[in-house]
């Protein structure tokens, strides 16, 4: 097919004589504007349906059209019709030759002031163009025209570009090289009374020089006439007047193909008709009626044809378009806000706890997934299309509005999306079928699959992956496929100052511990078993926040308690250090589920204060319960689970896993809450236990307790540096920070999770403070890390409760810990509506979080347990 | 351009083909409930059964919807009338024309066909009463010589029904 390039190089230099030649010996059609003659010939050329059918005619096919192009080039050449053959080289080079600069050559250099009416004096205000290039000055009165004539002179527009640069930007295909007639505007001839429309027209003569003509001569370059509505609220595009009647040079000329009367919608775009042919060297005249209201102007100019490539080409590289990390931003805000999923219903009672998203690649034009990730700069939304099939369907629509909000923007706004684009280039390889990511609040992604077989051809692309393309560190295989729901439910926590304390860790045996609090933090060497507190602290270290707000009974709003805090430090495997229960009683059962066997060594904890809770989930595989004092009081502690997400945290260097055990003093409003704080966004995945003022006062208190959390983070469990730090700090941390952080931090927001994670997760695990993956504690666990420290860190994530949280993190601020923490048996009816709190990881694999609400294993059965306060907490352990 | 009549039309464009044979594709394996669609080989022209939606005005109706495509589809709207007999519907001209601004100015490049069948089932069953509009008459002798309802103006002003 090496015909195509040479024979169309040739077609260039053709006139329309030498085209309508070619295709009269090929038996096709003449007529029709010179590119589609150069069009018509070229798909002869190649494969398509036409070829076919000129080859069934006639028999030399390809070869016999190329030969014929051939002659007729050759022909011209000798009879010397044009000094074509002289500028040698393609149209191509020479057309981006010229078209730089070709704005400012026209006028810029002779007068600053260029206006409608033609004036170049400085009489009244002035309006500058904001093109970088055109920066023309015209008077405000002349083109800035009201809405209605009666309103006087609107303000100016914050981007006002003049006639010429709103003509460009209509229809970047077609760049202008001259203006023989700058634009005039038309005047009214004829005021009719009757109310219809006035007449108005304008004539005008212009003068097409010599060179103008043999410019025009080529053929990608012609003469065209355009018309445009001064205040038009689309601004980027032609429109002709109603009842239109256009004639160059005394020869009418359709302008646009709608009927008279039809006014252009906001959909529609006029063309401006190309009147190369009636025109002649010298003086030409045009002139111009229409019956219309409204103030439009007319213009002459000279048009290169651009080609596909060279639009392409005006699109900024992706390194140069916007930098990644705004790219990665806007990614983080739309998922994790929650709202991005347009079908994604809003009913915030129902927020679904959902740790990833499902981001559909497929371009809303071609359907097909795309190839080349394009954006508008200014749409806030992340949605892309397609680059190349965008480009090619606007070469006929000529409309530049975004597919997706419908704004209109220009070509000089598209910019390759540097997030989107990296992943759809790293799936070029892909099945065709294979259309949907995952994606995470913090921009880790990974390809959706749906079935084994699928993930296993895709090999590397179904594991998560960072935002910047590179795989996470992988989890192993155990870790697929567990989906731990874990639940806890508080059922009751004793009012009684004295604080039990338990800690459960399973030691390197594998044998679960149980240590009953001792009383003071400083045992917590390495392992903290989980008690942080002074004696007279209550520490509870499972409660769920949402249990809280059961209790208060009153406030429904309030779900969250703090005061059951649960901090779960996983590890990829095994231990839960520290469980303090403040309960006398031992109000907390804890049951563990591990929902897939297949988890092999992995271990899932679930607390939950019933079996029925249970059995939403799979059957644990291994029941571990401890009761202590009553047989409501269970502890059941399956081998936990490791979520891959947390794993990255379990290298601690403390080595000490933590789990969170915040004493809860009556006094102490501990109110956890997960809260939302709007600036943890930046944080990816983090949630943070959100703290009201009553917070940081416990976590002051928490923090003499339990001595140093420096390293280890020891004492709180939850301090721990992921959970405590914002979202952004989670980023960044450095064990300097997290420190910082812990301290200072955990009184300003110690306990609320980011919200950056529309389904409230609450991370307990602790961080560790010089664990070098900083950014993703949710992403992968990062195996190798959680597992050299023999002590398991289990992290449980608190799903956004029904009660609608996330959102809002006003209403579960605001929980006072001291209520919570004398009743077992008050108000929990509350629960039921709002305050039951999901704590979960959602099942990674779930294809719509959103939609899995009503029968997702996230929902609770409310029946019977509307008395007490629940929590749930899930561990997703979906690694991979 | 949006040329009034099936005759007239060109054909469609590449880009379009495939976007239509993809959304054939999809709704073959996913289609909106209340839908039919009648299998013709005609891919720019696609005559679509719709089924008042149980509980509404129109349950257990059935009505046809004609979705012609033009040249340079998804960019341009595809035109949507109902055939006759058309819906007794306040926005629904007795000679099948639709006053629904997805159809016309709203229209995006990103809705599909089965996104117009969902608004459009989603109008007929949010409907209160059973009537044609009120400049019914007028506009349908406007539109006698077969005018197609992208060319005309349309005004939107109510968002309950």
């Amino acid at each position: 097919m090496d015909l195509v390039p040479s024979v169309k190089e040739k077609l260039n230099y053709f006139r329309i004589k030498e085209l309508k030649d070619v295709l009269t010996q090929l038996h096709l059609s003449k007529q029709g504007k010179k590119q589609d003659l150069v069009d018509r010939i070229l798909s002869v050329l190649s494969d398509e349906q036409v070829s076919k059918m000129w080859a069934k005619k006639n028999a030399g096919g390809k070869e016999q059209v190329a030969k014929l192009v051939d002659d007729t080039y050759r022909k011209m050449k000798i009879s010397g019709a044009t000094d074509l053959a002289s500028k040698g080289q393609g149209a191509s080079d020479s057309s981006s030759v010229k078209v730089k600069g070709e704005i400012d050559d026209s006028f810029q250099p002779e007068t600053k002031i260029r206006c409608l009416c033609g004036s170049r004096l400085e009489t009244g205000d002035l309006v500058k163009c904001d093109d970088r290039r055109c920066q023309v000055w015209q008077h405000i009165s002349c083109v800035i025209i009201p809405e209605k004539p009666a309103e006087g002179i609107p303000p100016v527009p914050d981007k006002f570009y003049c006639e010429l640069c709103r003509l460009n930007r209509a229809d970047p295909f077609w760049v202008a090289v001259a203006h023989p007639l700058l634009p005039v505007k038309l005047t009214t001839t004829s005021n009719p009374t009757d109310g219809t429309n006035p007449v108005q027209s304008v004539e005008r003569t212009f003068q097409l020089t010599r060179a103008d003509k043999d410019l025009v001569s080529k053929p990608e370059v012609d003469v065209e006439a355009w018309c445009m509505l001064l205040n038009d609220k689309v601004p980027f595009r032609m429109q002709w007047p109603q009842y239109t009647d256009l004639q160059v040079n005394g020869v009418p000329v359709r302008a646009t193909n709608r009927p008279g009367s039809q006014l252009l919608g906001a959909n529609g775009r006029d063309d401006g008709p190309i009147i190369t042919p009636y025109t002649k060297d010298g003086i030409n005249k045009i002139s111009l009626t229409g019956c219309d209201a409204r103030i439009f102007c007319l213009g002459v100019r000279i048009v290169r044809r651009r080609n596909m490539q060279q639009i392409l080409n005006l699109i900024p590289k992706e390194s140069d378009g916007e930098r990644f990390e705004d790219a990665l931003a806007r990614v983080c805000r739309c998922v994790g806000g929650g709202n991005t999923d347009g079908d994604a219903d809003s009913d915030s009672d129902l927020e679904v706890v959902s740790d990833t998203f499902s981001v559909n690649l497929r371009c809303p034009m071609s359907g097909s997934r795309m190839k080349i990730a394009g954006r508008f700069n200014p749409c806030i939304h992340m949605g892309c299309f397609d680059l190349e099939v965008f480009v090619e369907m606007n070469q006929r629509s000529r409309k530049w509005q975004c597919p997706i909000c419908l704004k209109n923007y220009a070509l000089e706004n598209i910019i390759i999306d540097p997030y989107f684009n990296r992943i759809t280039s790293m799936m070029l390889n892909c099945g065709e079928e294979i259309t949907e990511v995952e994606v995470k609040p913090d921009g880790s992604w990974r390809v959706k699959t749906k079935s084994e077989s699928e993930r296993q051809e895709l090999g590397s692309l179904a594991q998560w992956h960072l935002p910047d393309g590179s795989p996470c560190v992988s989890a192993d295989g155990d870790f697929k496929r567990v989906d731990t729901l874990k639940q806890v439910k508080q059922e009751g926590v004793s009012d009684s100052p004295t604080g039990l304390k338990l800690g459960i860790r399973k030691n390197r045996n594998g044998v679960w511990e149980v240590s009953k609090p001792e009383g003071t933090n400083t045992s917590s060497g390495n392992k903290l078993k989980g008690v942080f507190g002074n004696p007279e602290q209550v520490v509870i270290p499972m409660s769920s926040s949402a249990t809280g707000s059961g209790r208060d009974g009153d406030d429904p709003s309030v779900n969250q308690g703090g005061g059951g805090n649960i901090d779960y430090s996983a590890a990829t495997g095994i231990e839960i250090d520290s469980l303090c229960l403040n309960n006398v009683d031992l109000a907390y059962e804890y049951t563990a589920h591990d929902t897939s066997a297949q988890a092999g060594g992995t271990e899932v904890i679930v607390l939950s204060d019933s079996e029925e809770d249970n059995d939403l989930l799979v059957s644990p595989p291994i029941a571990y319960r401890n009761n202590q004092n009553d047989a409501t009081d269970g502890y059941s502690v399956q081998p936990p689970v490791i979520v891959d997400s947390y794993t990255e945290d379990h290298n601690l260097v403390g080595g000490n896993s933590c789990l969170g055990l915040f004493p809860n003093d009556d006094d102490f409003g501990m109110s956890s809450l997960w809260s939302m704080p709007s600036g943890s966004q930046a944080g990816p995945g983090f949630q943070l236990f959100g703290s009201d003022a009553d917070v940081s006062d416990a976590l002051v208190h928490l923090q003499h307790g339990p001595v140093n959390c420096s390293s280890s983070l020891n004492g709180y469990a939850l301090a721990p540096d992921t959970a405590l730090g914002s979202g952004s700090i989670l980023h960044d941390s450095s064990a300097g920070r997290l420190d910082a952080d812990l301290n200072g931090g955990l009184v300003d927001n110690p306990l609320a999770f980011g919200g950056d994670d529309p389904s409230l997760q609450i991370f307990l695990p602790t961080r560790p403070a010089d664990s070098s993956i900083q950014n993703e504690l949710r992403d992968q666990a990062n195996v190798a890390n959680g597992v050299c420290t023999e002590e398991d860190w289990i992290s449980l994530s608190l799903g956004g409760g029904a009660g609608g949280s996330n959102g809002d993190a006003s209403t579960q601020n605001g929980l006072n810990s001291r209520h919570q923490i004398p009743t077992r048996d008050v108000g929990t009816n509350t629960l039921d509506d709002t305050a039951s709190l999901l704590l979960g990881m959602n099942d990674v694999r779930t294809d719509r979080p959103s939609r899995q609400r009503s029968d997702s294993p996230f929902s609770f059965p409310r029946q019977r347990r509307s008395v007490r306060p629940r929590l749930y907490l899930s561990i997703d352990s979906d690694s991979e | 351009m949006t040329s009034s009549s099936g005759a007239a039309r060109k054909n469609l464009s590449k880009i379009a083909c495939n976007r239509l044979q993809k959304e054939l594709v999809e709704w073959q394996v996913n289609p909106p409930t209340g839908f039919k669609h009648k299998v013709t080989d005609n891919l720019q022209r696609w005559v679509v059964e719709v089924i008042g939606a149980p509980g509404t005005l129109y349950a257990n109706e059935t009505y046809q919807l004609q979705v012609d495509f033009p040249e340079n589809y998804p960019m341009e709207a595809p035109q949507v009338i109902f055939l006759h007999p058309a819906p007794l519907h306040p926005h629904i001209y007795s000679n099948g024309h639709i006053c629904l601004d997805i159809l016309y100015d709203s229209w995006s490049p990103a809705m599909t066909v089965s996104s117009i069948c969902i608004s459009i089932l989603s109008m007929l069953s949010s409907s209160t009463t059973k009537q044609r509009p009120e400049d019914n008459d007028r506009y349908v002798k406007n539109c006698r010589n077969g005018r197609s309802p992208k060319e005309t103006r349309w005004w939107f002003h109510d968002d309950k029904v």
